[in-house]
């Protein structure tokens, strides 16, 4: 046809349309005009366009769900049929095999599994005989530990087996949970041990007869509900399936073309000469159950990766990682024995199942006995903290320079995993405390955090909060059970004194006076008479429980040589059993392990409920409401991560309370009713806020949502009041031109913190976080102060933002989808577009070529990306924790604080390729944000010292520190240097801590 | 057998998506590897809602899952595309190599095993109309992009891709009226075209 014709027929076709019906036939006749092709090929489209209806009208989804239900539906007609003498209750499953379904032995009256093949896998009369041989065969095992088949035969083209009916999950459902992303289910090392010994012998007594699985994947391994039992599913079957393929591309589609989801698995289990095509024995047997136990051990298969032609890849040519990486305590016999089985070469690999049988029996007879004897320290229970999700994270920054009272109460923290110190604030020149309430609010407090919370969960919405103290200084609180008295201590330039506030009279006393101290607890009696506080000293190092009387007075000692101290947060108080006889505490063992005590209120009839090794530091014990249960906070040192757990006061038992992981908690409380917990925690590098814990959901709500840092609380449950220690930061942005000190001057104002700053490269805008609105959010003005304009709003907490090198585009971090990603939008805010999907994200930069985005991680392990400005897949650059990162002007480097395995932290210059660091650095102290000087040969980092802040530049090669700025007060939270380095913007201000309450409606 | 998805999952599924139809945008394959397994996770999700006993077909919740299934697969709001209009398009085209593809191992295994044949009535209870097979409608699609590319290309936009007319009109930079008359004309043509031979 051509196209000029088409044309002409599509113009009448609708011209008709238009018409009556009636009316059309005369239309196309004169249309035509003797046309008759024409007219007979638009009487067609018409009378087509009549009868066509919904044709094509449903999605092509649709229709194709559809003929698939149909397929389905046709699969279920078997259901209620005889096939022999088998009657088909219900379809059980369905594989590559055809379906499985349950059914009745009509003669045996027993319940067999019956699979129904596929008759197009059967129609190749040689590739059934082949199969039928190795099924009759695989039917004369006699093992425990195979699953029997009972019978092989058909009806007509109806071919079947009927297998042993086995009650029970695959290892896939059963522990790895389901899919490519096996669920953090803790996995006994030892019933992992249990599980491949028993395929192993299932394997030897298949080997001996000759017979070769092929197909060993955690999907072909049942464990029988009634005992765990292992039974190994389709030996022999699958040989059916496989064609005579040979080269890698050809078995990649194939096995593309099956269902996905098995693929990928089956492709991970697959031996190097599977994968190759080659020829198989016995031992792809061997090494399949290595993959196995593998992914048991460490939660994830060896080799991984998003598609099968790169998981064959890994097989032929990289070794699996140690599971050590994976899994704590992992038994140096058992990476042996891993990785013997894992050996590509097949020569090098266990010969035979019966060998790598018994190494697994004696190391799992050995690992009993060890159990055994270590009864509190049995290596499931370690295994049941393992973290799945790999790579280990060490603490970034551990550092010891800070003297011993900076590590005060809950003054230092950490910030996106760095910990920095928060200095003591000098702006506050109040001696002391300012009697009265002065501040009585009552907002929405942190409302659109909450909309994933259950009806049951507890709310802050009309919260009534009060300022009980003004001076910036409060570091610690405790407040009595019935909210009368709320004590606190404050810290004036590191001497710390505690004062008790009668709340209903305004009045405060000073209980203990001021002395070079660290308090490391807090905690009133169950009658509010007395306070238990413990305190440690430069010299007197070992921490002391003390008992004063709330309204002061002489303290008396209690006990002797508490521990409480997770990385740098205090967390040593006591808790008091609702009984108010007996006392929770912490102890430091022998070995560094923590023993979690309790004893009488008096310090006698002490007795240990439960210890944890040095690895895992745990803190704020305390007591349930029932008196059963004491809850904690558990730290992960090797992961960084926290979470909340508890132990049985009777029996020493203890389980984990929640999935949840945080960065730090600050403080743990009971709800009266046992319901819940409330909780100081904080996720990544957004501050630490109060979360609601609740029971036995084990779901954490955050309930506070605003732009201050919470870093101690204390519960009154039955008054429903919370005190808290409530850190407020005060920034404005200041900008210096040429380095000319003395015009440094501020371009924002106001009571608010303008704490993120980056400047455009041509300094003439101001890009920087504020939380001016109420909000987090990202703001631009003019360098001169002019046209302060709000460019995010209403959605999540917007931080860390960065200016593009056109001066087009910015970058920020949002929170808005619940987990914080890395955002972009235009410079006027428009456009906001979402550019990462991880698990996490924090800290982008551009490269000075705009091309890259260059950011860190945050989710278990902080490692550095970069990813196409455009968008596109991103790259990793650094396998070692490394953050922070900046890239060079030049754009070659990214400098980052990196830290390699057990070496300390230390700045390190990463190509912007990736790979190791070219160089590493020292630093005074621990940055908590990294610039490039303007001429790129130095990396500036601010220096807190003395409570006033100035950036310092440490040379990349040679040559000294120097202090780039002169400020003689107040803290610098963030900078940015224009390209040139002409203009610097800084984030100026200054920090306080002061004791908020907060009576809350349940 | 997938078990039931939470919701986070679900939305990094979503971003996944994304990715993939970046990278298969830039010619590799192997995205297509992974975004097949997706769809298909959705047919069988959609499949067995048709079997649970939605026996009426297009009932509004039938609609709206179908909607969801779409916007789980090819969510544009989530992508970082300079211009919708070219994911639009992408997706179409995805989604219909995909679905033919299927439908085409389906018929495969079908013709080949020859498997208890369903009945008609069957068919038609469960889903109601029954449309032309897909790889049927695949090959007059290709018959009539020789003829006319603009017309194929909104059927493969509206019925493989599920885009609405305003999102056919943005994304070929027609006016709606005009895609609607090439919707008509097509449809037409094409429903000759099968029911002719």
């Amino acid at each position: 046809m051509t196209p000029d014709r088409w044309q002409q027929l599509d113009q009448l076709f609708h011209s008709a349309l238009e018409l009556d019906p009636e009316k059309r036939a005369g239309f196309l006749l004169e249309a035509c005009a003797g046309d008759e092709a024409l007219r007979q090929d638009l009487e067609l489209l018409i009378s087509a366009h009549e009868k066509a209806g919904s044709f094509i009208e449903s999605p092509a989804l649709e229709v194709e769900a559809c003929e698939l239900a149909n397929e389905i539906a046709s699969s279920d007609i078997a259901i209620g049929k005889t096939v022999s003498h088998y009657q088909v209750i219900s379809l059980l499953g369905s594989g590559g095999m055809g379906d499985v379904y349950l059914a009745q032995d009509l003669v045996l009256n027993r319940p067999v599994a019956l699979k129904l093949l596929p008759e197009y896998f059967t129609r190749e009369r040689d590739r059934l005989r082949r199969f039928q041989q190795e099924a009759r065969t695989a039917s004369s095992l006699n093992h425990p530990n195979i699953i029997t088949i009972y019978e092989i035969g058909h009806v007509d083209d109806q071919h079947f087996i009927a297998l042993e009916f086995i009650d029970g999950e695959t290892l896939r459902q059963n522990f790895l949970g389901k899919g490519r992303h096996p669920a953090a289910m803790p996995l006994r090392l030892l019933r992992a041990l249990e599980i491949a010994t028993q395929t192993a012998d299932a394997l030897a007594a298949a080997h001996e007869a000759h017979i070769i699985h092929r197909d060993i994947k955690p999907e072909n391994i049942m464990l029988r509900r009634r005992d765990g039992y292992v039974k190994v599913l389709d030996f022999g079957l699958a040989k059916l399936t496989e064609g005579p393929v040979v080269d890698i591309e050809v078995t990649t589609r194939t096995l593309v073309q099956t269902s996905a989801g098995m693929v990928m698995g089956t492709a991970s289990y697959m031996s190097p000469e599977q994968a190759r095509g080659a020829k198989v024995d016995v031992r792809t047997d061997i090494w399949s159950l290595g993959v196995v136990l593998y992914e048991m051990v460490a939660g994830c298969v060896p080799f991984e990766r998003s598609t099968p032609s790169e998981i064959i890849a890994l097989i032929l040519e990289r070794e699996p990682p140690p599971l050590a990486r994976f899994a704590r305590d992992v038994p140096a016999e058992l990476e042996r024995i891993v990785s013997k089985a894992l050996t590509k070469d097949t020569e090098g690999r266990y010969q035979t199942a019966k060998d790598l049988l018994i190494d697994l029996r004696r190391l799992r007879q050995r690992l009993e006995v060890e159990a055994a004897i270590r009864p509190m320290a049995e290596p499931q229970e370690k295994f049941d903290e393992q973290v799945t999700a790999g790579r280990q994270q060490e603490t970034l920054v551990k550092e010891k320079t800070a003297a011993e009272e900076t590590r005060d109460t809950s003054v230092t923290y950490p910030s996106s995993g760095a910990k920095y110190w928060l200095s003591r604030s000098k702006s506050h020149k109040y001696a002391g405390i300012v009697v009265g309430l002065l501040a009585v609010i009552v907002i929405g407090y942190g409302i659109h955090k909450l909309t994933r919370r259950s009806e049951t969960a507890l709310s802050f919405q009309s919260a009534k909060l009060t300022r009980l103290t003004t001076t910036g200084k409060a570091t610690m609180v405790a407040i009595s059970p019935d909210a009368k008295f709320v004590v606190h201590v404050m810290n004036d330039g590191g001497k710390r004194s505690l004062w008790t506030r009668q709340v209903a009279t305004q009045r405060d006393i000073e209980i203990v006076p001021p002395a070079v101290v660290t308090y490391r607890g807090l905690t009133f009696s169950p009658d509010a008479n007395y306070i238990y506080y413990s305190v440690s000293s430069k010299d007197a190092p070992q921490i002391t429980l003390f008992q004063v009387s709330t309204l002061g007075g002489t303290p008396t000692k209690v006990l002797d040589n508490l521990d409480g101290d997770i990385d740098h947060v205090v967390s040593a108080t006591v808790s008091f059993s609702p009984s108010g006889k007996q006392i929770a505490f912490l102890r430091k063992g022998l070995s560094k392990e923590t023993a979690l005590m309790i004893a009488n209120t008096d310090g006698s009839g002490e007795r240990q409920v439960t210890t944890y090794q040095p690895e895992d530091g745990i803190g704020f014990p305390k007591w349930s409401p029932d008196g059963e249960r004491i809850a904690y906070a558990v730290l992960n040192y090797p992961t960084n991560k926290m979470t909340v757990a508890e132990v049985q006061v009777a029996d020493g038992s203890r389980k984990p309370l929640t999935s949840q992981k945080w960065v730090r908690i600050f403080g743990l409380a009971w709800l009266s009713d046992g319901s819940g917990l409330l909780m100081i925690a904080g996720r990544e590098q957004f501050v630490c806020q109060v979360w609601h814990l609740s029971l036995p959901a084990g779901e954490a709500h955050q309930l506070t949502n605003d732009l201050n840092d919470y870093v101690g609380m204390s519960l009154a449950p039955n008054a429903d009041t919370l005190a808290v220690i409530k850190m407020e930061k005060q920034a404005s942005i200041w900008i210096v031109r040429n380095n000319d000190m003395d015009h440094a001057r501020p371009v924002t104002s106001g009571p608010k913190a303008d704490d993120q700053v980056a400047l455009s490269p041509d300094g003439n805008k101001i890009v920087y976080r504020t939380n001016a609105s109420g909000a987090s959010d990202i703001w631009i003005v003019n360098a001169d102060g002019s046209k302060p304009q709000q460019l995010t709003a209403n959605a999540g907490s917007n931080v860390g933002p960065a200016v593009s090198p056109d001066g087009r585009y910015i970058l920020f971090l949002s929170d808005r989808t619940g987990v914080p990603h890395i955002w972009q939008m235009n410079i006027d805010g428009s456009n906001q577009k979402q550019l990462t999907h991880g698990n996490g994200e924090q800290r982008p930069q551009f490269s000075p070529d705009g091309r890259w985005v260059v950011y860190s991680t945050i989710a278990e392990s902080s490692s550095m990306w970069r990813i196409p400005a455009a968008g596109g897949e991103p790259v990793q650059l650094t396998e070692k924790t490394a953050e922070l990162p900046t890239v060079s002007p030049d754009g070659k480097l990214v400098a980052c604080l990196y830290e390699a395995d057990n070496a300390p932290v230390r700045i390190a210059l990463v190509p912007l390729e990736g790979g190791r660091p070219l160089k590493t650095l020292d630093y005074g102290v621990p940055p908590a944000i990294l610039r490039w000087t303007p001429d790129g040969r130095a990396i500036a980092y601010v220096d807190p010292r003395d409570g006033v802040s100035n950036i310092i530049a440490q040379p990349i090669d040679s040559g000294v520190v120097k202090q780039l700025t002169d400020f003689k007060a107040d803290r610098i939270f963030s900078f940015d240097w224009s390209r040139d380095g002409s203009q610097l913007a800084l984030s100026r201000g200054t920090q306080g801590s002061d004791v908020v309450l907060i009576k809350y409606i349940r | 057998m997938k078990g039931n998805n939470d919701m986070s999952s679900s939305s990094s599924s979503v971003a996944k998506v994304t990715h993939l139809l970046m990278a298969w945008s830039e010619g590799d394959q192997s995205a297509l590897e992974m975004l097949t397994p997706l769809v298909h996770d959705e047919l069988h999700r959609l499949a067995h809602h048709y079997m649970k006993g939605e026996r009426s077909g297009h009932t509004l919740q039938t609609t709206a899952l179908v909607n969801e299934a779409y916007v789980k697969l090819i969510d544009q709001k989530r992508v970082k595309f300079r211009n919708r209009a070219q994911f639009y398009a992408l997706a179409g085209t995805l989604m219909r190599h995909i679905l033919v593809d299927h439908a085409r191992s389906r018929n495969y295994l079908k013709r080949g095993g020859g498997a208890q044949r369903l009945s008609l009535d069957k068919a038609l209870t469960v889903c109601g109309d029954r449309d032309e097979g897909l790889v049927a409608l695949d090959a007059a699609l290709n018959r009539l992009t020789a003829i006319d590319a603009r017309k194929s290309k909104v059927v493969e936009l509206r019925f493989f891709g599920g885009l609405s007319v305003e999102e056919i009109a943005e994304a070929l930079d027609l006016s709606s009226v005009t895609v609607m008359r090439e919707w008509r004309m097509a449809k037409a043509w094409l429903y000759n075209s099968l029911n002719d031979t």
